[in-house]
């Protein structure tokens, strides 16, 4: 058995060992956002009924806790959708570093996340910049959200740019083994 | 690091067919072995210098601090007798800093100018220094690619870790799940080993030398592909008895050196004597087990007709210590203290001369007059004498 150590399998395993740690770290990430919003519904919860009484009178029949529980319901709903899609794309991009076969239908999937992303951090950069306070409970905005908003913007263009440079190699390599046995 | 079945009993077979006798083989072997016993708790209880250590136990490098003077007491000690450094003046690498290349240049290799300074530092000075250097050129062999120093950057290893086992003409790569359970054993049938944990932390203990690989390099069967951390995801394959066989008959060809009086030169090995056993040493190597004491043993005793003893480390410590101070240095025990004194001043000078101070400072005792370690002084008056007698 020999090594392969050519420059094109060399940036391989690169781009696959990268596949492997930010499709971790996206899951990761989904698993703390998951975490965050939970606990922000939890922990200000009167500050965000008063808000929905002042904004929507129809609801002044329904008490605290029924309230609460539907906000709790719908929170954990788009929890779960965001869930399962970030797990959905963190084990493509894993297996794709790895090796086994996957789809394609993950990258553009990340791409929406990249542009939801990049808007967000635009927006809190924003709110920073206009003088609003950022620790300002109305805004839900604060440095340490900023700069983690934009690392996660660059982490998924780095698994957008591995996949595609992982999938071209693929490809390249099928052609090549076509070329061959013809 | 390498094991008792190569350290001893191989080192004694590569003794007897370097022409030496029974006897002085046994020496030889044991000083070969006792590298890998003599911590500094065994030196404590013996009365003996610290500084003599060789190596140290799971215990003791659990306790030991890892500031800067600490690393540097690990280095001197792994990189002296474990991990020797294949080139400390490698040129540099692009978008490395210094500190990278620091560790870098500690990476252990086979055929270093420092394994020629390990082998011609133990010339004239006995059996127990020739044994020692056999230790440290073993190892060249075993731990060639990892480091003496802790060193995430160095010598992590990843999920990219495959055995590759050879059935006649065919091979076949079987990936390696390592488990972290100090307690379990490695089953190679199974295809179970353990390494250490990951530590991120660059200076942790965990990545000091071959942890993270396991027990790999220590199997003169194992052949593996994995992807070293230093390496930039360039894969290696380390074929153990191919490099376990180089090391044998490399360690023939110095013992021949240092007996009939040639001076030692890299990259040279004896293959003459080992073609009656060349068979059974192949069996031996090949043999999927984590330990060929018994075979080793076997084969060596086959060659010089006599029986080798069984390693005992408590052997030569009761004549150490019952004897008078001035008299210490002249047994079995004083003489390896002294050539492993000797080992670490010369490793621990090469290191600091090529600029790299991750082994600690080094000053030339016999230019500038003594300073530093009280251990060291030893030395020092062993030269002086030496001079007065040659003059």
């Amino acid at each position: 058995m020999t090594v392969n150590n050519s420059p094109e399998k060399i940036r391989l395993r690169k781009y696959q060992d990268t596949l492997r740690i930010v499709g971790r770290g996206f899951i990761l990430f989904g698993l703390w956002s998951a975490v965050k919003s939970l606990a922000a519904v939890f922990l200000e919860r009167g500050r965000i009924i008063s808000q929905i009484r002042e904004t929507d009178k129809d609801i002044a029949a329904f008490s605290d806790g029924q309230i609460l529980a539907v906000l709790i319901v719908i929170t954990a709903a788009i929890l779960l959708v965001d869930l399962s899609l970030r797990l959905y794309i963190g084990r493509s991009a894993i297996a794709e570093g790895k090796g086994t076969k996957t789809g394609v239908l993950y990258i553009p999937l990340t791409a929406v996340f990249v542009i939801v992303g990049f808007a967000n951090a635009v927006y809190m950069t924003c709110i920073i910049v206009s003088g609003r306070a950022p620790s300002d409970p109305d805004n839900g905005v604060s440095y340490a959200a900023v700069i983690i908003e934009i690392t996660q913007v660059i982490m998924m263009i780095e698994m957008i740019r591995a996949a595609i440079k992982v999938k071209n190699n693929k490809k390249h390599e099928l052609l090549k083994e076509a070329d061959d046995a013809a | 690091m390498m094991q008792l079945d190569f350290h001893y009993y191989a080192t004694y077979c590569a003794a007897f067919l370097a022409g030496f006798t029974h006897d002085e083989s046994v020496q030889i072997a044991y000083s070969a072995q006792f590298v890998d016993c003599c911590s500094r708790s065994y030196l404590v209880g013996a009365g003996a210098p610290l500084q003599a250590a060789t190596t140290q136990l799971q215990l003791e490098m659990m306790e030991a601090p890892t500031d800067i003077s600490g690393r540097q007491d690990i280095t001197r000690i792994w990189s002296s007798f474990h991990f020797l450094p294949g080139d400390l003046n490698a040129p540099r690498k692009d978008r490395c800093n210094k500190s990278y290349m620091q560790k870098y240049r500690l990476i252990c290799n086979v055929n270093g100018a420092l394994l020629k300074d390990t082998v011609e530092l133990a010339r004239g000075k006995g059996l127990e220094a020739a044994g020692l250097a056999m230790h440290v050129l073993a190892d060249t062999w075993a731990h060639r690619y990892f480091a003496g120093t802790p060193s995430l950057v160095i010598n992590n290893t990843n999920y990219y870790f495959y055995e590759i086992i050879r059935e006649g003409k065919r091979e076949e790569e079987r990936e390696i799940k390592f488990n972290h359970n100090p307690a379990s054993k490695d089953d190679p049938e199974k295809g179970q080993y353990t390494n250490s944990l990951f530590q991120s932390d660059e200076n942790s203990i965990m990545n000091l030398g071959h942890g993270r690989a396991g027990h790999f390099p220590d199997y003169s069967y194992a052949r593996y592909k994995y992807m070293p951390a230093w390496a930039e995801y360039k894969e290696i394959i380390k074929d153990n008895p191919d490099d376990y066989l180089h090391a044998f008959c490399q360690m023939i060809y110095a013992l021949r050196c240092l007996r009939e009086g040639g001076m030692f030169e890299t990259d040279q090995y004896a293959t003459d004597e080992i073609l009656p056993y060349f068979d059974t040493i192949g069996r031996i190597l090949l043999k999927r087990r984590t330990d060929a004491g018994d075979d080793w043993k076997v084969l060596g005793e086959s060659m010089s007709g006599s029986q080798i003893p069984d390693f005992d480390m408590e052997l030569y410590r009761s004549e150490y210590t019952e004897a008078e101070p001035d008299k210490r240095d002249d047994t079995p025990f004083g003489r390896f203290i002294v050539a492993a004194l000797a080992q670490k001043s010369m490793v621990t000078n090469r290191i600091f001369t090529s600029g790299n101070n991750l082994a600690g400072v080094s000053v030339e005792y016999d230019k500038k007059g003594f300073r530093g370690i009280r251990d060291f002084r030893k030395l020092l008056e062993r030269n002086i004498r030496s001079r007065i007698d040659d003059e």
